[in-house]
């Protein structure tokens, strides 16, 4: 047990340290993921919708329980299909 | 015919973690067990499995050659004479990591799983195509991390790859565990590191001399009946074949003396 008194133990610094980073890198991380999903679902759904890509929006949606990809497409118009 | 093997993969982000100690003794021990066993260095260009395995003098051919066609297989597999059922396929120590690719690889690993029970594919350090080509033709993967900040961030970044790439369930191995730093504060325990990374705990590892002597001699640890770490690593191997093995008592790795005086203890009061 750390000696009362004294400065608080290195493993929990090292423990606070290394939760923030991993914030920081799996947000890193998601990004990227999302991008990469993004662009595709941009030209798998802009194959049959008028897609504005820029207003596309993909994202995790965090719950307690579980996590939830969701993505927006606003529409220009319906292509009619062929 | 026989049940088809299954490949693991022993990865870590970090090097010098102990990935290749982990890989030469879960696979000797496995094989002490009694299985047909073929360790695979993934590492091409910085092979050290084989030294490690003190099976350095033995290669003739390798890994690339494999895969290029000059040899089979089984003309590249070296026997490990001192361990019925162990095979080691080296890496080329003269190529590198574009020599292979993910898909040749998973080639390899089918081939040698329809002849062995375990195939383990230690896996060269670093997130690039070395690591790709040692997880495509494995089914599950054991990452070595130590209880450091460095070591558990790329640990954490390789669970995200793995899972990213559909590997179901990755285990972890807790590596290098210093009980006394832990017990005055100064390392991180086995619980703070599971809560960070959020993932199977498969084994834990105390840090030990032994290791260094058993690769001086290259000789695995495993066969040392004083090493704790070697301990350590036969419980991770029938761990690996589906056996329930309780984790090891950290406190009890002070040796034979410490726990008599602590039987003693016990019975004097």
């Amino acid at each position: 047990m750390p000696a009362s008194g004294q400065a608080s133990a290195s493993k929990d610094v090292a423990r606070e340290r290394l939760k923030i980073v991993l914030v920081q890198d799996r947000a890193e991380a998601n990004r990227g993921f999302l991008e990469k999903i993004k662009r595709e679902l941009i030209e798998v759904v802009g194959r049959y919708a008028d897609l504005d890509p820029g207003s596309v929006e993909v994202k995790v949606s965090r719950s307690d329980r579980e996590s939830i990809l969701v993505a927006r497409f606003p529409l220009r118009s319906l292509r009619r299909t062929t | 015919m026989r049940q088809p093997g299954q490949v693991i993969v022993i990865t870590s982000g970090k090097g010098g973690v102990g990935k290749t100690t982990a890989t030469a003794n879960i696979g000797t021990a496995l094989a002490l067990l009694g299985h047909r066993v073929a360790l695979v260095d993934a590492d091409i260009g910085l092979r050290n499995l084989d030294v490690v395995m003190g099976l350095e003098n033995r290669i003739v051919y390798d890994l690339v050659d494999v895969v290029e066609g000059f040899a089979r297989v089984r003309q590249a597999l070296i026997k490990d004479k001192r361990f019925e059922g162990l095979y080691l396929l080296p890496a080329a120590q003269t190529r590198d990591k574009s020599a292979v690719s993910p898909l040749q690889m998973k080639s390899v690993c089918d081939e040698l799983k329809a002849d062995f029970d375990f195939v383990i594919v230690d896996s060269p350090a670093g997130i690039e195509q070395g690591f790709r080509n040692a997880i495509a033709g494995a089914e599950r993967a054991v990452i070595v991390t130590t209880p450091e900040v460095a070591a558990v961030r790329d640990a954490d970044r390789i669970i995200g790859l793995l899972e990213a790439d559909g590997m179901a369930e990755p285990q972890l191995i807790l590596n290098r565990i210093r009980h006394q730093m832990v017990r005055r504060g100064d390392m991180m325990d086995i619980d703070d590191v599971i809560e960070i990374l959020a993932i199977d705990l498969l084994g834990i590892v105390p840090e030990d001399e032994a290791i260094i002597v058993s690769t001086n001699r290259g000789d695995p640890a495993v066969t040392s009946s004083a090493s704790r770490a070697g301990l350590a690593f036969k419980n991770i191997a029938r761990r690996l074949r589906g056996e329930v093995v309780p984790f090891l008592q950290l406190d009890e790795a002070r040796g034979l003396l410490a726990r008599l005086s602590r039987i003693m203890k016990l019975s004097s009061g």
